[in-house]
């Protein structure tokens, strides 16, 4: 092997990371040796005060630098409105169409018994609590339209339909079994506009 | 419904062949161990994804070689045109585990997408557990049976099986942890609807098969069976039947109803026919019910699927072998192994392959 010992260690830990392959982690660290130092370690601190200061939103779940996130902090938007997505890149899907002036919550994750995560380790009832202390009048649910969505969906109907609250749920459109991050703009917010009451 | 070509390599005794086939009977010739079995389990795969003879698809490679693939190229009745159309399907799968499935150049993973492709009657040495076997074995036949001409029961059996393995996680999870019970009944919920789809599929499906399996007898053929007819009773589901087996099910850690527990019956002059039959009159009765299932395809697709017929000189009297000859006529394709082709005679046109 002609390279140094440094070199394929850096190349190893960034083939690491989603999406890049061995090739292309060789060609990030020829790049990166041909920067200064100075931008290097500005790099370095980036990712360090990204790692140390982006925390999970304490109400909803997003990424946020404080307690709150950008959107839970934006008074302009409806608050009575909730929208419960799978995961933080669901959130910027829906983010991404425009058209959706409410709040969220994050579950990250999905009901899934053989990956042992139940409603408690999604904390649905910390859900339900929101919905009964922050005015919310409507839920809309935007898990996945596949098996464990549907599951998750349908468990938070059931877990809602005591409370004075309308729950739909995103549908037409969006392919049986695919992923929401994964739609377009103009599909998604079709999915958003006809979404339908679900009842628990 | 004909099988036009096929490519098999490292497929159990297979190492590799590469088949055409022109006429409507194919005799498979060859010594002990050549493979004539597994040519037709082949054939099978590319209508099922599984193998008649129960193995895994580990277990189907043959020995020494990387993997297996199984390949072939026929035509079908289009079921919205009603005209021909060809297609060509190609299933490998590696000794790593990795499965590829090509259907007419799309890509899939799972063999379950072969299902309500190529369609075959398939009759051979495991055919005896139809009628003396568990009541899985009856309900492979039937699953299969009613996939290949129903994609809707097919995506119900697979969101059951869904179903179940979930719920099978949660009732596994209740030894250390307490279950979440509103989940467990939504499960249920999921049981009942979907099992009850499945139910009333199943029991249009076998009063087909139970008719057609009467005229065949009516029209001379096992007319020993005269009095052999099937019955099928799935037992009454429902969200409140299930939830009183809850405490069961969570103490054995398995789901105690819904339609994997299902079966049905052959009665003869009302009796359990499963009880009393001798292991010939099984496997004759077994036969009678693939040719009764064939009909049930060829109602619900309008063609006849390919028949396989394994060993069948064996088991069957002369008598009701010409019988079953005369009817093979009537399929598009049929495969048979160990004859004599001279037996055919004249009037059907064979090719035989020799292995
Ligand atoms: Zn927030």
């Amino acid at each position: 092997m002609f390279l140094p010992r440094r070199f394929i260690e850096l190349s190893a830990k960034l083939g690491s990371l989603p999406g890049i392959g061995p090739k292309a982690a060789d060609r990030l660290v020829f790049y990166l040796l041909d920067q200064s130092e100075e931008d290097i370690r500005a790099l370095a601190d980036a990712l360090v005060a990204a790692k140390r200061e982006i925390h999970f939103c304490t109400r909803c779940g997003n990424f946020a630098q404080g307690n709150l996130c950008e959107i839970c902090q934006d008074l302009s938007r409806d608050g009575g409105l909730l929208c419960v997505v799978e995961e933080i890149r669901d959130l910027a899907a829906i983010e991404k169409t425009g058209v959706y002036r409410g709040l969220y919550h994050v579950l990250h994750g999905r009901i899934d018994p053989i990956a042992r995560v139940g409603p408690e380790e999604l904390g649905l009832n910390r859900l339900a609590n929101r919905i009964r202390t922050d005015g919310v009048h409507e839920v809309i649910i935007a898990t996945n339209p596949n098996f464990n969505g549907d599951i998750t969906a349908m468990y938070i109907a059931k877990l809602l339909s005591e409370l004075n609250v309308r729950v739909t749920r995103i549908a037409t459109g969006i392919p049986k079994g695919s992923e929401l991050e994964f739609a377009d703009v103009f599909t998604l917010t079709q999915a958003l506009e006809k979404r339908t009451d679900v009842q628990g | 419904m004909f099988l036009e070509s096929m490519w098999v390599q490292g497929f159990r005794a297979l190492a590799e062949q590469r088949l055409e086939f022109t006429a409507p009977v194919t005799v498979i010739q060859g010594g002990n161990g050549t493979g004539k079995t597994t040519l037709l389990d082949a054939v099978y795969f590319l209508a099922s994804g599984k193998s008649f003879l129960g193995l895994a698809n580990a277990e189907l490679i043959r020995d020494m070689n990387p993997y297996f693939v199984v390949a072939g190229q026929y035509r079908a009745l289009d079921a919205v045109t009603g005209g021909v159309v060809n297609h060509a399907v190609q299933a490998m799968f590696t000794s790593e585990g990795r499965k590829e499935l090509r259907i007419d150049g799309t890509v899939y993973r799972g063999f379950i997408h072969l299902v309500g492709g190529l369609r075959v009657a398939s009759f051979n040495f495991n055919s005896v557990f139809l009628v003396k076997g568990l009541p899985s074995a009856r309900r492979q036949f039937i699953n299969l049976l009613v996939a290949s001409s129903d994609r809707v029961y097919l995506e119900t059996l697979s969101a059951y099986t869904e179903v179940m393995a979930h719920k099978n996680a949660v009732l596994r999870q209740s030894s250390f942890t307490t279950p979440d019970m509103s989940l467990l009944d939504l499960f249920d919920e999921q049981i009942v609807r979907l099992s009850t789809a499945i139910y009333a599929k199943r029991r249009a499906a076998l009063a087909v098969i139970d008719r057609a399996m009467r005229q065949l007898v009516s029209s001379g053929l096992f007319g020993v069976f005269k009095d052999l007819v099937i019955a099928y009773e799935p037992r009454a589901i429902s969200v409140d039947s299930i939830r009183a087996l809850r405490d069961r099910e969570l103490a054995r850690h398995a789901c105690l109803a819904g339609c994997h527990l299902d079966d049905f019956s052959l009665l003869r002059s009302g009796k359990q026919f499963r009880e009393s039959a001798s292991l010939g009159e099984a496997k004759v009765a077994a036969l009678l019910l693939t040719l009764a299932g064939a009909e049930f395809t060829r109602a619900a697709t309008g063609e006849y699927p390919i028949l396989l017929l394994d060993d069948l000189e064996g088991d069957i009297d002369m008598a009701n072998l010409d019988r079953v000859l005369h009817l093979v006529t009537q399929f598009d394709q049929v495969f048979i192994t160990s004859f004599d082709a001279a037996r055919l005679g004249s009037g059907l046109n064979a090719q035989s392959v020799n292995l």
